[in-house]
């Protein structure tokens, strides 16, 4: 058999064969490890799974966009960890289905932005975001603080997150419902905001 | 397969309305190179807003610190938007002419009658 370049050019049949070889082999090497690495299996330190408001406030954030215009990534530059603290690792999205990480700003990232302002203030740049910061061109969203959180479906969802291996309890999921009634879409929202990297807050 | 050759091709606004040509074939000019601009104008404001972006970020002092707060950059964006928004009214306006030369070449020209080929007798 004539093993040389000029079969694999000239029939594509070897040709469509030995492609999907050499991606397959490069898509395992690149892959399949990250799925057995503890740096990207495990959680780092002090994440810990949504709380129910908080997963709530994550599907508001999910619904109006913000991961349009927000990443949630810091890059391990200077600058970066400058501006926004610690550079994310893999570890602190292991509960993250699906992770928001994104690479356009339009604002800033917020992957740390949890505690760096008050809840007040989250309200208050969530009603009119020029009412705290003159420059802002993100838009109002004023409708939150008067939207009921759905807190009929939040144990649904701690549900199916759960057979993605997020390690909710059946009494965390039976209390969500209750956790999550009687607050405004604003609260949730403002809920996982706060939490947002807080798990490696004072690394540098 | 010759009875199919003699069915014109259909084209869009001329043959559909039994027109040799546009209504004005310097509308579609006019629109090729507004379109033109305002897709340039959108580009290059972009391209050059995201590379002063990225700069203003990566600035630091020379004490380390960081040159520029995060909203600066977005204020500096400001004129870009201004430019694209340009781009982009030229580019709509550009829709708007090729509409107005459709309904046109649609209005003056009359409907095409398709001749429905006879079937032949089912055996």
């Amino acid at each position: 058999m004539n093993l040389s370049h000029d079969l694999v050019e000239r029939s594509l049949p070897w040709m469509v064969a030995l492609i999907i070889a050499v991606v397959s082999v490069g898509g395992l090497v690149e892959i399949v490890p990250l799925y057995f690495q503890r740096s990207t299996t495990e959680p780092v330190k002090g994440v810990a799974p949504y709380t129910a408001l908080q997963l709530t406030g994550r599907d508001v954030y999910i619904r109006e966009g913000c991961n349009n215009c927000h990443s949630q990534m810091i890059r391990p530059f200077r600058a970066e960890t400058e501006r926004y603290g610690a550079y994310s690792v893999a570890g602190e999205f292991v509960y993250d289905h699906p992770f928001l990480w994104g690479s356009k700003r339009t604002g800033p990232d917020l992957a740390r932005v949890g505690t760096r302002y008050s809840d007040e203030w989250h309200r208050a740049h969530l009603q009119n975001p020029r009412d705290v910061v003159p420059e802002s061109n993100m838009p109002a969203y004023p409708w939150l603080a008067k939207s009921a959180a759905d807190a009929d479906n939040v144990g649904s969802k701690m549900v199916a997150l759960r057979r993605l291996g997020v390690p909710y309890t059946d009494e965390q999921i039976a209390r969500a419902a209750g956790e999550v009634n009687g607050k405004t879409e604003e609260d949730a929202l403002v809920a996982y905001l706060q939490n947002l990297g807080v798990a490696m807050k004072n690394a540098r | 397969m010759a009875h199919i050759n003699r069915i014109p091709t259909l084209k869009p606004s001329t043959s559909m309305f039994g027109r040799q040509a546009m209504h004005s074939t310097r509308l579609i000019t006019v629109h090729f190179w507004i379109a033109t601009l305002g897709v340039v104008l959108y580009i290059t404001s972009m391209w050059i807003a995201g590379v002063m972006q990225g700069l203003m970020w990566r600035a630091t002092n020379a004490d380390g610190t960081l040159t520029y707060a995060f909203v600066e950059s977005v204020k500096s964006t400001y004129p870009f938007y201004a430019i694209r928004l340009t781009g982009g009214v030229l580019f709509l306006a550009g829709m708007l002419l090729m509409a107005y030369n459709v309904w046109r070449t649609a209005r003056d020209g009359k409907p095409y009658e398709a001749p429905i080929p006879a079937l032949a007798a089912h055996a």
